[in-house]
């Protein structure tokens, strides 16, 4: 039942992509394509919006499709992958900005390094943050 | 973790695909947790060994963790 709810506000986003992508294009066709960045943008949430409709279609087809996707989503092991790759995600991106700052600082880039420095403060707070706030929690 | 699952589900003539779908997880963790890559959360392990009609001491090897 709780997949089943989790399903529709799936459908409603994926149509809310759809609208926003929408007005967003022809936002841009009345404006005679001036600013073919909102173009693009409109055209990649509808294609994204669509392609989450087909999938969402695909889902609920049946009940056996259901259940088997709803098997995959809420598997422990599928969740634990899930939730590493994030966490590998992140502690890399936090090196490779780290090795950027160092490298660009060193090359006299101070001006583009700061931007990469404050990415690394960033990350790091917010890791301290969501640590505190999971302690607590948990 | 060592388990006894691969034996236990084989005596009884059963798929991964079957065990998996009678404890409610996916095919790869019921394959992961057979070889010993992954070791299945206290809730799995009960739901597997309550298949089994068994504790979950008979179906997994704890005795790593009594060193």
């Amino acid at each position: 039942m709780e997949y089943k709810k989790k399903l529709k506000q799936r459908f409603f986003v994926a149509i809310f992509y759809i609208a926003v992508g929408l007005v967003l294009i022809l936002a841009d066709v009345l404006n005679h394509f001036e600013n073919t960045f909102i173009f693009s943008f409109g055209f990649a949430l509808m294609v994204m919006g669509i392609a989450r409709l087909i999938r969402h279609r695909k889902i609920t087809k049946d009940e056996k499709s259901m259940r088997k996707q709803e098997l995959i989503e809420t598997d422990e092991r599928n969740r634990m992958l899930s939730e590493r790759a994030k966490s590998w995600a992140f502690s890399y991106t936090l090196m490779i900005a780290g090795i950027v700052v160092i490298v660009l600082s060193l090359s006299g880039n101070h001006e583009l390094a700061q931007p990469f420095a404050w990415l690394v403060c960033g990350m790091t707070v917010l890791y301290w943050i969501c640590w505190i706030l999971l302690g607590k929690k948990y | 973790m060592k388990t006894k699952i691969r034996e236990l589900r084989k005596a009884r003539k059963l798929s991964q695909e079957e065990l998996a779908e009678a404890v409610g997880t996916t095919r790869q963790t019921i394959t992961s947790i057979e070889v010993g890559k992954y070791t299945a959360s206290l809730p799995l392990a009960y739901k597997i060994a309550k298949f089994f009609g068994l504790t979950i001491e008979e179906v997994f090897d704890f005795s790593e963790l009594e060193g």
